[in-house]
């Protein structure tokens, strides 16, 4: 009797003192299925997360980098030759023919909104010659970063073995992104345009729905590979309060971003009421 | 020198002590503010009261130079002898054992403090100047000082003490501010202006309560209820129906039901219809991929998406089923092909279910 009193005693103590421990981390990880890795940031401070260090197939998020490289390297206005290579890219594309001249911001806004692979490789061989050179200077730029788990083999996302990622450095990634302005001022649009300089013009939408969608959405990048599955990098911004959302192999990534994203533009309020309607998203 | 204030004990009915003590007062009173530069008082010219140049001068044996005369102007009241706004009130010296003979009037001062003073004076005037000396004794860190204080006074004119004019318009102006911040406060609702027991405009909290409720029968309607929230904020709305006992949730409820059968869905999704959500969710957007939703939708279906997969939720029992999964040919670094058609939907359905 009085060892059935102990074992009764030691198993609600040890309830209790797990239950906590419990909480806490439901409450870290409230989507525990809508990715293979994802990670909310509230204003700069991870709010939730899971997965958030683990290495993961990227897939276009890649292309933040490689635009930052190739912001710092060249200027918009740059004239770059589309070569044979780029011109053959795989994926998606906005047609592109080799021989073609464009300004490397037009290529930037379509390797952004339509996550263009053929405009990506022709800025990645006009920085650097070769995408194999290109991609020595995305691993030197990511380590400069403190991206302690990434590592890049092409400069376009491309399932490789040793390209990967992790939520929480994409994260970093993208805050080094975003604080170039013409990157934050071209990821945020909803369509954009290429022209070539013999006049063709290239339109397209972002491949980011919840700009227009989503109350202060302004966009960042989407990728998708068989092997990645469904990613995002996503930004939105009400008032002073931002909320930049990473999704790694989420199946239903614009429902959950969605969710996140409210949820955590919620969490900022405090549990206070919620925002005046007029800061609702007007249809168009 | 440490300035010395007078307190008059007497109040005297004559004009040439009511001389002497305007005088003193006007005496300490630039003692006190360090000379003309900074007089507290302002003066008009033109007007019931006389102006009068005063001068006085303070010599202290001992001290390696003498101070300077200092003059400035004063206002004297016309009838300062009959009146007892004449006489100054001030702490720590009171005037006794006042004489006068003729034109002239004698007085004894005590100044009380951490450097008490005695002293002696006399003033010798005539309806239109004055001449006086004032010699006092102070005890100071156990050494004796004496000082002694001439003082003269000429009639130049006719004057009005403005103070008290500035201080009513100051009044006047401040209260003409503030019936402007209590206008304001009632209509952009900063209930924290009226409720209280030291707000600010707690006088008009009844007009602040009628215009709340008033805005309470309106706010039915979502387009009311929406500009009264552009207007000021939901906070505020919040606030000030509380603070009035004015049922904001039956009200956001009849809006809620309104914004519904009117489809007004970026009403509904502010966050304050979640129960006309659930129903109209489960409806306009459970099921659909996201970027298929209808953009007049995206504001109840956004929170619809909170309400169902966010914290605090029961999970994602009551949330759209995940987005068909493509299968494309080749591992590509692109988005995925949305779904073409209703066949190609079903074919990724029916993938979902297989085991491989």
């Amino acid at each position: 009797m009085v060892h059935r009193g102990l074992l009764v005693a030691a198993v609600l103590a040890v309830t209790l003192s797990l239950a906590p421990a419990a909480r806490a981390a439901g409450a870290q990880n409230p989507w525990p299925d809508a990715a293979a890795a994802y990670l909310v940031r509230i204003d700069g401070i991870e709010r939730w997360s899971t997965n958030a260090s683990t290495r993961q197939k990227p897939a276009s998020l890649t292309k933040i980098l490689t635009a930052l490289l190739v912001l710092e390297s060249v200027v918009p206005s740059a004239e770059v030759v589309v070569s044979p290579r780029a011109a053959r890219a795989d994926g998606a594309r906005i047609g592109l023919a080799a021989g073609m001249r464009l300004n490397a911001g037009d290529l930037l806004t379509a390797m952004l909104l339509r996550s263009a692979n053929d405009a990506c490789l022709a800025l990645a061989e006009h920085v650097a010659a070769t995408e194999a050179e290109f991609v020595k200077r995305m691993n030197a730029r990511g380590t400069a970063l403190g991206l302690t788990d990434s590592h890049f083999t092409n400069a376009c996302g491309f399932d490789a073995p040793d390209h990967y990622a992790s939520a929480r450095d994409l994260a970093l990634l993208a805050d080094a992104a975003l604080a170039q302005r013409a990157f934050a001022d071209i990821v945020a649009r909803e369509k954009g345009t290429a022209r070539t300089r013999d006049g063709r013009v290239f339109r397209f939408d972002n491949t980011n729905v919840l700009i227009g969608r989503v109350d202060g959405a302004r966009g960042v990048k989407t990728g998708w590979t068989k092997a990645a599955g469904r990613c995002l990098v996503g930004l939105a911004q009400r008032g002073h309060t931002r909320v930049l959302v990473i999704l790694l192999g989420a199946p239903d990534r614009w429902w959950d971003a969605v969710a996140m994203i409210e949820s955590a533009f919620d969490d900022a309020r405090g549990g206070g009421p919620p925002a005046p309607m007029i800061a609702a998203p007007v249809p168009k | 020198m440490r300035p010395y204030r007078i307190a008059l004990a007497p109040v005297v009915n004559r004009s040439l002590p009511c001389i002497a003590f305007a005088l003193l007062f006007a005496t300490s009173a630039a003692l006190a503010q360090g000379g003309m530069g900074q007089q507290t008082r302002t003066f008009k010219i033109g007007g019931p009261d006389e102006l009068w140049d005063v001068t006085m001068k303070m010599e202290m044996p001992g001290m390696p130079m003498a101070m300077p005369a200092q003059t400035f102007q004063s206002c004297l009241k016309k009838d300062r002898a009959k009146s007892e706004d004449a006489i100054p009130k001030q702490d720590n010296c009171k005037v006794t054992d006042v004489k006068t003979v003729g034109n002239k009037v004698s007085f004894a001062m005590e100044c009380a403090g951490n450097d008490p003073m005695t002293g002696r004076g006399e003033i010798t005037s005539t309806p239109t100047s004055y001449d006086g000396k004032m010699q006092m004794k102070s005890t100071r860190r156990g050494q004796e000082m004496e000082m002694t204080q001439t003082f003269s006074g000429k009639k130049v004119g006719a004057c009005t003490d403005e103070s008290e004019k500035m201080v009513a318009n100051a009044r006047a102006a401040g209260d003409a501010q503030m019936a402007t911040i209590c206008g304001q406060g009632i209509e952009t609702l900063q209930y924290e202006l009226f409720v209280g027991k030291d707000a600010a405009c707690q006088a008009q909290r009844k007009a602040f309560c009628d215009k709340v409720t008033g805005l309470g029968r309106d706010m039915r309607e979502p387009a009311a209820y929406k500009a009264v929230v552009a207007k000021s904020s939901m906070e505020a709305v919040q606030g000030s129906f509380k603070a009035c006992n004015v049922n904001l949730a039956e009200i956001s409820k009849a809006a809620c039901s309104k914004a519904t059968s009117t489809r007004d869905w970026a009403f509904v999704g502010n966050g304050l219809c979640d129960d006309d959500v659930r129903v109209a969710g489960a409806t306009h957007c459970k099921g659909r991929d996201y970027y298929l939703v209808d953009r007049s939708l995206t504001s109840l279906c956004n929170r619809y998406a909170r309400l169902t997969r966010g914290p605090g939720t029961t999970g994602t029992a009551g949330a759209p089923p995940a987005a068909p999964t493509s299968t494309p040919a080749q591992a590509k670094a692109s988005e995925p092909p949305k779904p073409a058609d209703p066949l190609q939907q079903g074919v990724d359905a029916l993938r979902k279910l297989l085991p491989f």
